[in-house]
């Protein structure tokens, strides 16, 4: 293919999020698959701090080790967001590096909560993954579950707690969750709203241990989602895929070392520490042990729950690829919408390799940036110019 | 005669190169002593690190222009650019990095133009090519000077940058208008802030206060312009005294309503010179409250309670194990698992708390934590839950597991109360053996000897291994254990910490808990070599 004809796409990763080096690994392994005969890979990353760099040396993972000091060898950029502004500028000389589409690699606060989303709408840059609208919901549990419940898909019920309320009556907070409506016995889960990766985290036994854990979660988020436990739990998670055919992938049953996945068992466990020796397709979310489409799961619960992810893909317009988790409890066989990641880690790509119809990892990128420019055109289809009427009426 | 110019030009730009890169090696130690020349040419002089591999290389220069004419040049040019490739870059290695600010790219700039130019000069008005590695020598071991020369002529510039972003401050001060609480104390100061902050920012509202040790004028003045944001109601400052009257400085950069004052002790005496001048230099804190403001002094540290005692209109509060009277005092505490288990008692009510961060120092950090939050008007039960949820930073006192082995890490610390301190919790957690791995205390002038010493015969009660790590306080350290009763066998010295770390691995048994006590900045390092 003529160079002219491979398109731009910059990757985007990074930012300030608790997930940020999560998303340092999920985007060196998307670029590491991208098919470099159809694209041309721009590595753009948003440091801690909230700048936008980018520069050849963002795709050696060695890079990072040095930081905040190695971001002095790239090229700070920006966008500025006005409508057809298809390009990045390099700050210092204001030089244009052209972008045809976004792909997207965030976890977590400001990427995958819709916030960046919103900044390729307001350019109109075609971007991969899900939109504005249901990026913002999925990130927010609370709402997901709320919007899920509405159309019948069964999830636990669930109160929030937010850091606000609890400064001004925290010990009537504690009473008042602990009186909700299935929340009644202990013990509880207690988790951030708004982040995945099983950052804070917590099962508690007890009203002081509720408290500690709300705490806990206020470090990271203003606001605690608290559901009641399984105590003989499986979860049980599947990738769905956008594109002009909606797919489920194989489903996977995470193996976590004490009965809760925290953040160590995604990332760290298996050697993810001693990444110089792992390959990197095995690093970030696609280094926890699991089994990916168990013989000895029922195959009704496998098709139930990939239906059942299909249905919510569809009620939240998802897009890209998302990973939708649930959990069974083991004693009564009822299986409850728990969580969607609307950018999960490695892109689910190890589920797809395993599916009935495999995907590979390149495949899988292409879908994502064939349907980010399909989405954009769509979206420039419709009217929003509507006359001045009102003011000249 | 085309050749020696030649050869002469190619010799000049390759110790350009390898120049460029040693000024960045004593920049980054230059950054650590503050860009103070004074005790940088100090350390430079004590630590015997003025240059010798590049002046070895110009005399090898110099022997091989003897033999050779001119082509010794040549060869002294590739031994040049062979240890140029080799020597590390300061911006991404060593333990504290060179960080290239704005301060220090100028005088990095200006010191680089200046060899650039006396180079030049020089090779003008050379007329014997084989004298250039003489004037080579000269070049090289006027490098730190260069370095000193540019932060003077650079001070007038950097002293209207430093007005011009204090104003910038001082404005963004009084548009947000938080409630500011000062903290100092000659020990505790960082970890305390983090802990108030952090509750406070969890039990109370939005919180501003600088990342990590910053508490320095001009390191406060950056945080501020970076990252204070309209609605914080609170602003949590460490303020360091470095000498009378850099306290006084910073409350009248970020004016306290509340004060906080940890412990009046030894840490950094030489700057000083004196204990009351010391005394003097933390109360200046407390002086600089407003009629009625709250002042919080641990009240275990006799010079934190005798700065209490000496400001009667202040609204004073005292914390502690020690006495019933405080107003919070800490009671019962215990370690269980990797968490300790301790009581609070404030206004004739107690409250049960839990905390990972572990010593009995940090539970008096955290009790001032405490107290300054609920006299704030936080709910108790609130903030103790903050306080669960608060993580070790790391580097103090911070349990850690790595399979089978336990570590202890306690490495930014550098002061007598802290060792003795970490000393204790050593003893206090269970293990089969405690390993000592340490440098030693550093600053401490003339009491250094001693209280490295005194340090060292404690850590012969607690230890059954110890690794002396370089050689500054090597002596102190091993007269005080084997004087403390540590058999000789029992002490292992190694001149990097790397060297003890292999020592340890090669050592370690089941059931060993290792206390790695202070990590001396690059600075303090016995196999630095220039």
């Amino acid at each position: 293919m003529m160079e002219a004809n491979r398109k731009q796409i910059a990757v985007f990763f990074g930012g300030p999020s608790i997930e940020h080096e999560i998303s340092i690994l999920t985007a060196l392994q998307a670029m590491d698959a991208m098919d470099v005969v159809r694209y041309k890979i721009i590595p753009v990353y948003l440091s801690q701090a909230g700048r936008w760099y980018t520069g050849k040396p963002l795709r050696d993972k060695s890079f990072y080790r040095s930081l905040p000091g190695s971001l002095s060898s790239l090229d700070e950029v920006v966008l500025f967001a006005r409508k057809g502004e298809k390009s990045l500028r390099i700050v210092e000389t204001l030089e244009k590096i052209s972008i045809d589409a976004a792909f997207l690699c965030f976890h977590g606060a400001k990427g995958e909560d819709g916030c960046i989303q919103g900044l390729f709408e307001l350019t109109g840059i075609p971007y991969t993954g899900s939109s504005l609208t249901c990026s913002a919901i999925a990130m927010h549990k609370a709402h997901c579950k709320a919007v899920l419940t509405h159309y019948g898909i069964p999830v636990l019920p669930w109160t929030v707690a937010n850091r606000e309320e609890c400064r001004l009556h925290f010990p009537s907070m504690l009473k008042r969750i602990s009186e909700e409506a299935g929340l009644g016995k202990f013990p509880l889960f207690v988790k951030p709203c708004h982040l995945g990766s099983s950052v804070g985290l917590s099962k508690v036994h007890n009203m002081t241990e509720l408290g500690h854990a709300l705490a806990k979660v206020f470090r990271f988020d203003p606001e605690a989602i608290i559901e009641p436990c399984i105590e003989d739990l499986m979860e049980i998670n599947v990738s769905v895929i956008g594109g002009t055919m909606q797919r489920a992938s194989s489903v996977e049953v995470p193996v976590a070392s004490d009965k809760i996945l925290t953040y160590e068992d995604k990332y760290l466990r298996n050697g993810g520490k001693s990444g110089a020796k792992s390959s990197r397709k095995e690093e970030g979310m696609a280094n926890l042990t699991r089994v990916i489409d168990p013989e000895d799961l029922d195959a009704d619960i496998k098709t139930y729950v990939q239906n059942t992810a299909l249905h919510a893909f569809k009620i939240l317009g998802c897009g890209g690829v998302v990973r939708f988790d649930f959990m069974m409890d083991m004693k009564t066989g009822q299986i409850v919408f728990n969580e969607l990641n609307p950018l999960p880690g490695s892109l689910s790509y190890y589920l797809w390799e395993k599916s009935p119809e495999p995907l590979l990892y390149t495949e899988i990128i292409d879908i994502l940036i064939e349907e980010a420019f399909h989405r954009n055109a769509e979206d420039n289809g419709v009217q929003n110019d509507f006359g001045l009427k009102a003011l000249h009426s | 005669m085309y050749e020696a110019i030649i050869l002469q030009l190619f010799f000049s730009s390759c110790l350009l190169l390898f120049s460029y890169r040693r000024l960045l090696r004593y920049l980054q130690f230059f950054q650590q002593e503050d860009y103070d020349g004074g005790r940088f040419l100090d350390w430079l002089l004590n630590k015997h690190l003025y240059d010798k591999r590049g002046t070895l290389i110009c005399l090898f220069t110099i022997a091989t222009c003897f033999l050779l004419g001119s082509y010794g040049l040549l060869l002294g040019a590739l031994a040049l650019i062979y240890l140029r490739t080799n020597e590390e870059d300061p911006r991404y290695s060593g333990k504290v990095r060179l960080n290239m600010t704005v301060r220090a790219r100028g005088i990095f700039r200006l010191a680089f133009f200046s060899v650039c130019f006396t180079e030049a000069i020089t090779l003008f008005l050379l007329e014997e090519p084989r004298n250039l590695p003489w004037y080579s020598i000269l070049w090289v071991q006027f490098l730190p000077l260069y370095l000193i020369t540019a932060k003077l002529l650079l001070w007038p510039m950097e002293k209207k940058r430093q007005a011009k972003y204090t104003l910038e401050a001082k404005q963004i001060l009084y548009d947000v208008s938080p409630y500011i609480i000062g903290i100092t104390g000659s020990y505790g100061k960082t970890s305390t802030k983090l802990a108030l902050a952090e509750v406070l920012q969890t039990t109370l509202g939005p919180t501003f206060w600088p990342q990590k040790g910053i508490n320095a004028d001009m390191g406060i003045v950056r945080e501020i312009r970076e990252k204070m944001l309209e609605g914080q109601k609170y602003a949590v400052i460490e303020m360091g005294a470095y000498y009378r009257g850099s306290i006084a400085r910073l409350c009248k950069l970020t004016p306290p309503q509340a004060a906080i004052i940890t412990a009046v002790g030894f840490c950094h005496l030489e700057r000083f010179g004196s204990k009351d001048q010391l005394f003097q230099a933390k109360a200046e804190l407390a002086r600089a409250l407003p009629e009625h403001g709250l002042l919080i002094c641990n009240g275990d540290d006799p010079g934190a309670r005798e700065i209490a005692k000496r400001f009667p209109t202040h609204r004073t509060r005292l914390y502690g194990f020690s006495s019933p009277e405080y107003d919070c005092k800490i009671l019962n505490f215990s370690y269980k698992d990797t968490s300790m288990q301790f009581q609070l008692e404030w206004r004739g009510r107690r409250f049960q708390g839990q905390t990972q961060i572990l010593g009995k120092a940090s539970l008096s950090n955290l009790a001032a934590a405490f107290l300054m939050a609920v006299e704030l008007g936080a709910d108790p039960q609130f903030v103790l839950a903050a306080i669960s949820a608060l993580e070790p930073v790391d580097n103090r006192l911070k349990l850690s597991r790595s399979g089978e082995q336990r570590y202890l890490n306690d490495a930014y610390n550098s002061n007598p109360a802290g060792f003795s301190q970490a000393l204790d919790l050593l003893k206090d957690l269970p293990a089969e053996r405690r390993v000592l791995m340490t440098p030693g205390m550093i600053e401490l002038g003339e009491w250094q000897f001693e209280e490295n010493h005194r340090a060292a015969q404690k850590a012969a009660q607690v230890c059954d291994l110890a690794l002396i790590v370089g050689s500054t306080n090597a002596q102190a350290l091993i007269d005080g254990l084997i004087e403390g009763g540590m058999p000789e066998e029992h002490i292992i010295t190694c001149k990097t910490r790397e060297e003890a770390f292999a020592a340890f691995r090669s050592l370690q048994e089941k059931g060993d808990l290792l206390l790695i006590e202070n990590d001396l900045n690059d600075l303090y390092e016995s196999n630095l070599k220039l």
